[in-house]
């Protein structure tokens, strides 16, 4: 019985296919690869259709809907139904991410339904005694035990992945559909989207941040923090510290950073004169890039980190802080040349 | 004056829980109640002090299951609806399906709840719940403003450091982070003089499970590999090897770490920063 994989991509504001989008296709393609028919819901707010007409699916459909309405979810629900009314076949796996937009789509959908879902896939495999059922892998109690599921056969499935497994590199295809859904009138949702704001780096938490900035006993004296604040400032960092960064009283103590502070999952970590105690980076281990500065070459940090430098903080930072402030100019720069 | 209703998970204790890998199941269980929920409560009552409402709690469990009231009783709940089922912890769709029968029931201007539990990390009660009622429902929200009893403000964390804000109608279901307020110790309120407590024991749903958990297992543990010293080394070479302190050590990090810094440098550093950035 031929399976139709229909993922929900996912977008940024509506315009946009990222990493996660594509990872989404990732996985779609490793559910049962030979057998399966792979079709595209996009409900999007401007994306040409070109780029819909690339897409690496055997059948896509797409609905428009106002930027406003896109950041709620009861919007995208409703172009859900319509464009499942649309496409009917004997088995399908709907496909999401776990990000709360789509996460709510799914699971109204499938409770509408009373279908099977399963949330926050770190994995699907195919069971080795039943090809046509799938066991998904799930992490339970804060990643203390792990969980495998399985869903009872029925006509749809629901699927949600983790967002931190989702990520891919574009890919391109022909479908044979692209057809448009256009939907005249939306219910009106009791739900107003009303603003998107970047919150400033002093008032970020360590732990909501993608970059943070740690300082530690290199960086001794609170008068030589400017150059460390604009770093702060151009990548919206909060700033955070060791052990003894807090002791020396550089940082509050619930800006501590390790076993006995905070542990965090930024993406970037930029290390300022810390020497990367085992206490310290048990407190970095989930963050994905590490920047370290040090003037002393057998610093532990330099063991974890993806780029150090052997140096000054006071002659490296201020010439980093110079070197983004350029970049970022430019790229205002070209912006303003593309508009004009 | 606003009816407010929270839902409060009854959950084994993540912080406690340990996998024991001999046994191949959990140890050192210990019960607690789903701290997102309890935030919600908390927030529901500082609301309740400042500007009077009534709170009625429902909480769903196995029948097995052991609660320890009083830390519940603590807050200044109104009342108090206990739902009891046998082999609910089997069954992942059917805890949403007690709740909005219950529900059903009654009429609240808002329910109030955790996101997402965290003992099973599913994330579906809230909105089932909400879509079993025909209400509207917004998760990860992690601050309320109340502008008027029938019109909220309240934001939700998009992605790393943003924020969206949306205005809402009641009645509507909101689940919260664990970021809604600062957790902090709870003195036992003036109890109120009668918390109406009720609980029914249901039967056990007769439906077939359409989601079964196939096993339960460790997670992978992180091995991590050291470059095994040189024999040629002498004891004390061997240990600040292993230590990371050898000359050998910081030849080998060379390659990623740069002695000197110069203008190729910087750019480089600052080129990977932005190139990070963008993949997020």
């Amino acid at each position: 019985m031929e399976t139709n994989i229909i993922c929900y991509l996912p977008l940024k504001n509506g315009v946009m296919f990222t990493e996660e989008a594509w990872g989404l296709v990732e996985q779609a393609k490793t559910i049962y690869p030979n057998t399966s028919k792979m079709t595209a819901i996009v409900v999007h707010s401007g994306i040409p259709v070109i780029e819909l007409e690339q897409l690496p699916f055997d059948e896509v459909y797409h609905v428009h809907v106002p930027i406003e309405q896109w950041k709620v979810s009861d919007y995208h629900f409703q172009a859900f139904r319509r464009i499942c009314a649309i496409i009917q076949h004997q088995k399908e796996i709907f496909l999401f991410s776990s990000h709360p937009l789509y996460h709510d789509v799914a699971v109204r959908a499938s409770t509408r339904l009373g279908m099977p879902m399963i949330t926050n896939a770190l994995k699907v495999i195919e069971m080795e005694n039943q090809p046509s059922s799938l066991l998904v892998k799930r992490e339970i109690y804060q990643g203390k035990a792990n969980e495998f599921v399985s869903f009872a056969p029925t006509k749809q499935q629901y699927l949600t992945f983790e967002r931190s497994i989702l990520y891919g590199r574009p890919q391109y295809g022909t479908p044979s559909i692209v057809q448009e859904i256009d939907i005249e009138k939306y219910e009106p949702s009791p739900i107003q989207f009303i603003s998107e704001s970047e919150i400033d780096w002093k008032e970020l938490k360590l732990t909501e941040a993608k970059v943070v900035i740690g300082i530690g006993r290199g960086v001794q004296d609170k008068n030589e923090f400017d150059s460390i604040v604009k770093l702060a400032e151009i990548v919206n960092a909060p700033i955070g510290g060791s052990k003894v960064a807090d002791e020396l009283g550089l940082i509050p103590r619930e800006k501590r950073i390790g076993a006995s502070g905070t542990s965090i999952e930024a993406d970037i970590y930029i290390a300022i004169g810390i020497s990367g105690s085992s206490q310290h980076l048990e407190g970095i281990k989930a963050v994905k890039h590490v920047i370290a500065i040090n003037n002393d070459p057998s610093a532990a940090i330099f063991q974890r980190c993806d780029i150090g430098i052997v140096g000054n903080y006071q002659q490296v930072v201020p010439r980093l802080v110079d070197a983004l402030q350029a970049e970022r100019q430019s790229e205002t720069y070209v912006e303003h040349l593309h508009i004009g | 004056m606003l009816n407010i209703c929270i839902l409060v998970k009854p959950i084994m204790d993540p912080a406690s829980i340990k996998w024991d890998y001999q046994s191949q199941e959990f140890s050192y269980i210990s019960n607690t109640f789903n701290s997102a929920d309890t935030q919600a409560l908390q927030w529901a009552c500082d609301y309740k002090e400042k500007n009077g409402a009534k709170i009625t709690i429902i909480t769903a469990h196995d029948s097995e299951f052991t609660i320890e009231e009083k830390r519940l009783l603590k807050y200044n709940i109104d009342q108090w609806i206990v739902l009891k089922q046998p082999e609910l912890k089997n069954n992942p769709g059917e805890t949403a399906q007690i709740i909005a029968k219950e529900l059903s029931g009654h009429s609240f201007d808002v329910i109030l709840t955790g996101s997402v539990s965290e003992d099973k990390n599913s994330g579906m009660t809230p909105a089932m719940v909400a879509e079993l009622l025909f209400i509207p429902a917004l998760t990860n929200i992690h601050h309320i403003d109340v502008k008027e009893e029938g019109l909220w403000e309240v934001k939700r964390s998009e992605d790393r450091g943003t924020v969206q804000t949306y205005e809402v109608k009641l009645p509507i279901l909101i689940g919260v982070t664990n970021t809604l307020g600062r957790k902090r110790y709870i003195p036992r309120y003036r109890r109120p003089p009668k918390i109406k407590k009720e609980i029914r024991i249901l039967e056990k749903a007769n439906e077939q499970l359409n989601v079964q958990v196939m096993k339960m297992t460790e997670p992978r543990p992180n091995i991590r590999y050291f470059d095994i010293p040189k024999d040629s080394l002498s004891a004390e070479e061997r240990l600040l090897a292993i230590m990371g302190l050898s000359q050998d050590k910081k030849e080998q990090s060379g390659k990623k770490v740069a002695s000197e810094v110069n203008d190729k440098t910087i750019h480089f550093i600052s080129q990977k920063l932005q190139k990070w950035l963008q993949e997020g």
